[in-house]
């Protein structure tokens, strides 16, 4: 693959290990910019492990991260972001005991103080807070003090997502955003993933309802026991052939695309 | 019936802020001392009743930074009696200036802290154990190092010593030093927690650190840097109570680490993480005090005297938890 | 060592108890003989045994530390002792080790020692070393802290109980308290031996005549114990008529108690331990009418008198006990000692 059509993340040969447990047995994964894929596989099949890998917070045994073609190596999820990689996790990574503003800018919270105390900028959070619940069209009732115990799961998953956009993330990597969710707060979720790739963000997400991954995937890979088994593109993806591989009665890999 | 329906928002409002409720205990208790024997509220048993509040208190506002972050700290006690013993040895016995020798106190100290945060985020042993065994390594290195003798703290800078136990006289009410200490940190505190950056991370940390860590917080240094200081607070405050009672000895602080989670907890402050509040902690500190106070002023048997605080606490934390849950739902 | 009654100056109670030290004394060792054998006919005797006794070596054990002040002068006594009847004293600390002041005991045992003069470290902490002392011959004298259950052949040292005994008799005496008044008692640790025996000798005195008592909790926090009286003395200055310290922390806070409430020096006569500086201070100020002292030197000196009579052949059954009340008369000469 040549410098100039590097993808946004490629990850080569990734083995993790568990003492003797082998969850990943080198995965290659390659995201391009502005491309939806999802990734699917039955449970145990490495793909929690995988997008662990992704977003920093579990490191491989060994194999390589490239990043717009550059080798990486995270050491935390704060390297991982800092890289534009950001990850939402099954139970939204939020702070139940915080205000939905304070949980937005966790972490990057917005400070004009020099000193040796970063003081807050209060006023900017609770600004940009009440813009992206408009944005994502939950504010009706709701203002940056709100605790996010007042919040239902489909509201959650959304200030996440806001999150990773707000912060401009290239690539959002979710797990299982769908998880739990109602069929309104579904379609909401699904229709943040579609705006996130108008805006050029790309995305890697992890699910286990097949028609979810249909509307908006433009990549199915799909992992069985801790290897890749294929990786096809949206004009080759019935729902009844990606079944057989996930439960192996195809063999992915004769008709898997270039990665 | 519509005004019973506007006493009952306004009261459930109220009941909603979670410093109301130590508050509204503090003033029933008050009153109730008050009713019994009218001297709890004279100017004389209050300036005594506040001159014994930084020595718990400064350790309560540490410990309510450190159950906010999902961790506590009984090694607390321990440290206020080793700091000031381990200063005063040296100005005593090695002859160095009392400055210095406090920087060794405050710099041992905060050497106790860093280990305990080390042993419970690297090693990962919970914060219960590795107090509770600190607790006991500390206390014992005071009393080996010591031999069970007291220090003499009397006679040090006089410019120290007013700034740790001076006194200022208005009227009939005489306020220690100690007491400004004590506001100053509520008030940095208060607005650490609740404006800055770090106060955030900590609330944070206790309230779901993995997904903390996942925003890239370092939680492991957000608990660490808060054993640092809470042993710093410690120190402080054993290096003012040594010298307020003019000597350090090896047993100060004994049952301190107990009392202060419960000032904290009394406060509104979650034993389980992600909620902390220091102005909570500052009612708590002078209700569970005023307990202790007017629970001599009334006359309660001399020997009963522990069993009735226990009551008085043991009431206080449970109206405490009832209305959280009554407001929860 | 009287669970840290027995500090000049600087000892807490308390702090004994927490170094895991607590003597139990099954019973006050010298309740027998309320009579103190005076220090002067003890070193009359000890004239007479020098001819006997000379060159011969005794030891000297102490639980307690070299740095300790109370030890310092003790320790003197015993040098003194040395001195006066010609005999070689060996002493050691043992810093709070019952461990090391075992094998300091077995070792005494082993280099033939004509006499060991001891303090107990807890009870029955030197019961087997006392029995085989006794076995090769070898005389053993308590001192500071007794363990009678050991059986020891001699006490010297404060009888708690006795103490008791003083301080109610003192108030008695000096009609300061009558039938019907109030006696308050603060202790730093209620429950432990010393205020049991304390408050045993109390009452003997005050039952009989209808005066009434209460031990306090002041707690063995020096921050808190004066709080706590302070707190306590706020609300009850009218009814509490006498005190009685049962402790040398709580006997010292009083002062600072009164300034705070405002009682005036004598208002309220105050009787209690005072082998610390502040006591003595408090006494000299009027605060504190009587104090009890308990002889660091003569915890030095007189064992040894003990053990050299016995090895001279003489018969030591009896206890000797080093407690005297001090007052205004006399404090200048303790506070000279408290330097």
């Amino acid at each position: 693959m040549s410098e100039s059509t590097a993808p946004l993340v490629e990850m080569l040969g990734i083995v993790r290990e568990y003492g003797k447990v082998q969850a990943l047995g080198g995965v290659d994964l390659a995201v391009q910019p502005g491309e939806i894929v999802t990734l699917l596989g039955d449970n145990g099949a490495g793909k929690s492990t995988l997008i662990k890998i992704l977003s920093g917070a579990d490191r491989p045994t060994s194999g390589e991260i490239r990043i717009r073609g550059n080798a990486m190596r995270f050491r935390s999820t704060r390297d991982a972001i800092a890289l534009g990689i950001e990850t939402i996790y099954q139970d939204s990574a939020l702070v139940e005991q915080l205000s939905i503003g304070r949980n937005l800018f966790l972490g990057r919270e917005p400070s004009k103080s020099r000193g040796p105390v970063h003081w807050m900028d209060r006023t900017q959070m609770d600004q940009v807070t009440e813009e992206l619940l408009k944005r994502v069209g939950i504010s009706k009732k709701l203002s940056a003090h709100t605790p996010i115990t007042a919040l239902s799961g489909g509201e959650r998953q959304a200030i996440a997502i806001a999150r990773a956009m707000y912060f401009e993330a290239d690539l959002i990597v979710l797990d299982e955003p769908t998880n739990n969710l109602g069929v309104e707060e579904t379609h909401g979720v699904l229709r943040f993933i579609r705006e996130a790739r108008e805006a050029g963000r790309s995305c890697v997400f992890i699910t286990h309802n097949m028609h979810h991954a249909f509307q908006v995937a433009d990549r199915a890979v799909v992992l069985r026991l801790g290897k890749k088994v294929a990786d096809i593109p949206r004009s080759e993806m019935t729902v009844e052939r990606i079944e057989r591989i996930i439960m192996g009665l195809e063999d992915g890999e004769a008709v898997a695309s270039v990665g | 019936m519509t005004c019973l329906e506007t006493l009952r928002r306004i009261v459930d409002r109220v009941l909603a802020v979670r410093e109301s409720i130590p508050l509204v205990l503090l003033i029933a208790s008050s009153l109730g001392f008050y009713l019994v024997s009218p001297a709890f509220l004279s100017p004389m048993n209050l300036s005594n009743m506040f001159a014994f509040i930084p020595e718990l208190g400064i350790i309560a506002l540490g410990m309510t930074m450190l159950l906010t972050a999902g961790v506590f700290d009984l090694s607390v006690g321990a440290v206020f009696a080793f700091a000031p013993l381990l200063t005063y040895t040296i100005v005593n016995q090695v002859g160095i200036p009392l400055e210095l020798a406090m920087l060794v106190g405050f710099a041992a100290a905060m050497l106790i802290g860093l280990i305990n945060g080390l042993l419970v985020t690297k090693v990962g042993i919970s914060s219960f154990l590795v107090t509770l065994g600190m607790m006991l390594v500390v206390r014992g290195l005071g009393l080996y190092m010591s031999a069970g003798y007291p220090q003499k703290t009397l006679g040090g800078d006089p410019i120290i010593q007013t700034l740790l136990v001076g006194t200022v006289t208005i009227g009939p009410v005489t306020i220690y030093a100690g007491l400004l200490w004590f506001i100053g940190l509520a008030v940095f505190l208060h607005f650490l927690l609740r404006r800055a950056r770090f106060g955030n991370w900590v609330l944070a940390t206790g309230g779901n650190g993995k997904s903390a860590r996942a925003r890239g917080i370092n939680t492991d240094a957000v608990t660490i840097r808060l054993f640092v200081f809470m042993s710093f607070l410690a120190s402080f405050a054993g290096l003012i109570s040594a010298t307020r009672v003019g000597s350090a000895y090896p047993i100060a602080g004994d049952g301190y680490e107990l009392e202060t989670i419960a000032m904290a907890v009394v406060g509104g402050t979650s034993l389980f993480g992600g909620r902390g509040t220091i102005i909570g902690t500052v009612i708590g500190v002078i209700l569970i005090r005023s307990i202790r106070n007017g629970i001599i002023l009334i006359g309660v048997p001399g020997l009963a005297y522990n069993m009735f605080v226990g009551i008085i606490i043991l009431v206080a934390m449970s109206v405490q938890a009832l209305l959280e849950r009554r407001n929860a739902s | 060592m009287n669970l840290g009654i027995a500090s000049v100056g600087r000892r807490s109670l308390t702090l004994a108890l927490a170094a895991g030290l607590t003597i139990s004394v099954a019973a006050c060792g010298s309740t027998s003989s309320p009579a103190p054998t005076t220090a002067a006919s003890a070193a009359a005797g000890a004239a007479a045994t020098q001819a006997a006794t000379a060159g011969k070596t005794f030891y000297w054990l102490s639980h307690g530390s070299a740095s300790d002040q109370f030890w310092v002068t003790a320790v003197a006594g015993a040098d003194a002792a040395s001195k006066d009847l010609g005999v070689s004293v060996k002493e050691s600390f043992a810093n709070g080790d019952v461990a090391a002041q075992k094998e300091a005991f077995n070792s005494a045992i082993a280099a033939g020692a004509a006499g060991i003069a001891t303090t107990s470290p807890g009870a029955g902490a030197l019961n087997d070393e006392v029995a085989a002392a006794h076995k090769a011959g070898i005389p053993v004298v308590f001192f500071n802290s007794d363990d009678p259950a050991s059986g020891r052949d001699a006490y010297v040292g404060a009888n708690l109980q006795g103490a008791g005994v003083q301080w109610a008799q003192y108030l008695v005496d000096n009609k300061l308290v009558k039938a019907g008044d109030f006696v308050w008692l603060p202790v730093e640790a209620p429950g432990e031996t010393y205020q049991v025996d304390e408050t045993k000798g109390i009452a003997s005195v005050f039952d009989p005549l209808g005066i009434k008592y209460e031990v306090f909790n002041a707690s063995g926090d020096p921050a808190g114990s004066l709080s706590n009286m302070t707190d306590y003395m706020t609300a009850n200055k009218d009814k509490v008529k006498a005190i009685i310290g049962l402790g040398d922390m709580v006997t010292s806070n009083v002062q600072q108690v009164f300034d705070k409430v405002g009682i005036k020096p004598g208002q309220i006569p105050v009787v209690g331990w005072g082998n610390t500086k502040a006591t003595a201070q408090s006494v000299a100020a009027g605060y504190v009418n009587a104090a009890t002292w308990q002889y660091p030197d003569s915890q030095g000196y007189m064992p040894i008198v003990l053990l050299a009579r016995a090895s001279a052949g003489s018969l030591i059954g009896y206890d000797i006990s080093t407690m005297a009340l001090y007052d205004k008369s006399n404090v200048d000469k303790y506070l000279a000692l408290l330097k």
